[in-house]
């Protein structure tokens, strides 16, 4: 009896031992050899479970819900629905059932909990498990929150877990700021991320454009008051900042640091694009582009815009166009996607507009979006791997904000708003 | 009785309005056309403007030969200049990793009994039982939970690592070896971005090259042939082409995955 068992433990360590063989990846192993054989395969999205939870506190259910609209809206994953899931019971001591979800074909399980502690208090919890790598946790985010700000740091429960699975953290704990509005009533709004809680910020007096977030989160944006100037203002604020050179502001963009500027001032017949410190002074031109509008800064410091062709508007990185003549592009942004920079922007074609996107400076221009009526006014996820966009398109979820990866993929509506001047960032960290 | 005469006002030609009304009214109305008439010779309109006398200079007559040139096409009338942006990204369908997928087939088993729903459909075929089984790892197989109960492999185990490792790893996160395997694909993805076979390479030829990366930036490229001339001639090109180039960054939560160099196999399918 105890010759076998001595043979029992042997042979299983074998058996594990050749367990461990059959997959590789040490990263450095991994990192070091490339083949490039045939053409290049796209491979699916992974699929992830997300745990059901029966349990009834609002901070439980809030957390879920916000969780998992935005693991489904990042792209990065494909959601196995509750219907995939392993029987069990899903109370909140229940186990995870890490065997049955890899039978259900998922990579990933993502248990999210949340219940109050104290009086004013929630406890939120992010727990990710690889099906490969057994029934222990590979990730595990707590953190206290007040009960007041469970839903907005919900999206940093999601933010954790998307970093865990794809190595760079989600983009969710951010802010929208856009334009909505038309004629006389074009109002500053800013939303959250995932489409909740759209909130008009400038007062109805004024007509708004180009608002943008500056440092500590602060907006700015451009507004005229009784058919005057556009001048700078910011929420709340009785008077409008003073700018030189004087002009009607018609942009704005921070760079990715925000500590420089660049703002789009009307001079003379034309406008001219100037870019200074991060509090509006010492502002220089920055460029001789007539008629730029849209300023955008690339994560390497370079500044874009639209501006007057020779048969219409194009896009100028730096002082140099980037987009065929006769291609009307504006709306230019850049985005810090992993695979690299890229440029995204919009080009008008009659009544409709489509998305295009190529290298930071130039080349290699995809289209986004196709036949689907006006799709534009992009802006770049702060992690870089999103876009969203306006659409008018009558056809799939219909006209709103969209959401969608930058490949074009997956495009997925998060508000029935349709406005432009659209601007994302991040919000920052709460300690 | 109309208020103008109960007020002892006659009224103008019998009608109810008084005498100062109506001349009221008859100032008012002929200062329209008199008001007119003053501004319209005021502003003098049958005077010249005094404007700048353009200098056209001295004409000089030159002799016009029109002249037919037969050979270029004629141009084409009207319509605005087209510009055609890049087709949509199709999707290309989605390869299976593991391509080969086993045939089903039936295998001998102590388990199965004397009953008819035992026996195997007379369509699948039977596995070839190759030797007879040790009868220890039979024994081994029916009791996997053994494993666990092993003190030494639980120590193991929680000691780092994971099941889906590899012998001889050294990493012990395994969400580091998981981005280290998303990033991997995506170099992959900077690699094919420019590359397509030859027309007539071998399927059995491979060339090699190694790529040294400075910063993010592939700063060389060595190779090596494999060959096949059209194979090599079209790897080296894509291999030179890279140099100079940025490989995509590693991912934001391990920067330290970032290669400084790495080997390129081509192979043509």
């Amino acid at each position: 009896m105890y010759l076998r068992s001595l043979l029992i433990i042997a042979l299983s360590l074998l058996v594990t031992s050749m367990g461990y063989a059959q997959q590789a990846p040490n990263p450095e192993d991994v990192l070091k050899n490339f083949l490039v054989e045939g053409e290049v395969a796209l491979k699916p999205l992974p699929k992830i479970g997300v745990e059901p939870s029966l349990a009834s506190a609002i901070e439980d259910v809030t957390v879920n819900a916000v969780v998992r609209r935005d693991l489904d809206l990042c792209g990065e994953f494909e959601l196995l629905p509750d219907s995939a899931a392993p029987e069990g019971l899903y109370l909140s001591d229940s186990p995870v059932d890490v065997e049955g979800w890899k039978k259900a074909g998922a990579e990933a399980v993502v248990q999210i909990r949340g219940k109050r502690i104290g009086g004013d208090k929630a406890e939120l919890k992010g727990i990710a498990y690889l099906t490969d790598a057994g029934d222990k946790p590979v990730f595990n985010k707590k953190i206290i929150v007040e009960l007041s700000r469970v839903r907005a740091e919900s999206h940093r429960i999601a933010d954790a877990l998307i970093g865990a699975l794809t190595g760079t953290p989600g983009g969710f704990s951010s802010q929208l700021t856009f334009i909505y509005g038309v004629g006389k009533h074009r109002r500053v709004y800013t939303m959250d991320a995932d489409g909740h809680d759209p909130t008009p910020i400038s007062p109805n007096a004024q007509l708004s454009m180009t608002p943008v977030f500056g440092p500590g989160q602060q907006l700015f944006y451009s507004a005229s008051v009784n058919k005057g100037a556009f001048k700078l203002w910011t929420p709340g604020a009785e008077k409008p900042m003073a700018i030189h050179p004087r002009g009607s502001i018609y942009g704005i963009a921070f760079n990715r640091k925000r500590d420089e500027v660049a703002l789009s001032i009307a001079r003379g017949a034309t406008i001219k694009l100037y870019r200074g410190k991060p509090d509006f002074t010492s502002l220089k031109e920055a460029a001789s582009v007539g008629m730029a509008l849209h300023p955008a800064w690339s994560p390497t410091g370079k500044l874009a815009s639209s501006g007057a062709g020779k048969w219409g508007q194009r896009i100028y990185v730096d002082g140099k166009p980037v987009t065929p003549a006769g291609l009307n592009a504006t709306a230019p942004v850049f985005c810090r996607h992993p695979d690299g920079i890229r440029l995204i922007y919009m080009v008008w074609l009659g009544e409709r507009a489509d998305l295009v996107a190529m290298g930071e400076t130039g080349g290699g221009a995809r289209r986004l979006t196709h036949g689907t009526g006006k799709n534009g006014y992009p802006a770049c996820s702060p992690d870089g791997r999103m876009i969203a966009f306006f659409s008018d398109r009558r056809s799939g979820e219909g006209p709103g904000l969209y959401v969608m990866r930058i490949d074009g993929r997956r495009p997925k509506r998060i508000s029935t708003l349709v406005g432009d001047s659209l601007q994302w960032a991040r919000l920052p960290a709460k300690n | 009785m109309s208020l103008a005469n109960a007020a002892g006002d006659s009224g103008l030609l019998g009608t109810d309005f008084r005498s100062f009304e109506v001349l009221m009214a008859t100032c008012v109305g002929l200062s329209v056309p008199v008001w007119s008439a003053v501004l319209l010779s005021l502003s003098a309109l049958g005077d010249h403007a005094n404007a700048p006398a353009i200098t056209t200079g001295n004409a000089i007559p030159i002799k016009v030969k029109p002249v037919v040139d037969l050979d270029s096409p004629l141009l084409k009338k009207g319509g605005k200049q087209r510009y055609k942006l890049p087709d949509l990204w199709n999707k290309p369908e989605p390869k299976p990793e593991t391509p080969t997928v086993k045939k089903r087939k039936a295998h001998v088993s102590t388990k199965a009994k004397d009953e008819v729903k035992d026996i195997p459909p007379p369509d699948l075929e039977v596995s070839d039982a190759g030797k007879a089984p040790d009868p220890d790892a039979e024994v081994v197989a029916d009791t996997p939970l053994e494993i666990e109960s092993d003190p030494d492999a639980a120590v193991e185990g929680q000691g780092g690592g994971s099941a889906a490792g590899s012998e001889h790893g050294t990493e012990t996160d395994p969400l580091k070896a998981r981005a280290a395997n998303l990033y991997h694909g995506r170099i992959s993805g900077f690699l094919y971005g420019g590359w397509s076979c030859p027309a007539g390479a071998q399927p059995s030829c491979t060339a090699t090259a190694t790529m040294t990366i400075s910063g993010l930036t592939v700063s060389s490229a060595s190779f090596n042939g494999c060959g096949d001339p059209a194979l090599d001639a079209a790897a080296r090109a894509h291999a030179q082409g890279k140099v100079g180039q940025s490989i995509p960054p590693p991912p934001e939560n391990y920067p330290d995955l970032a290669p400084s160099n790495f080997n390129v196999s081509y192979r043509c399918k």
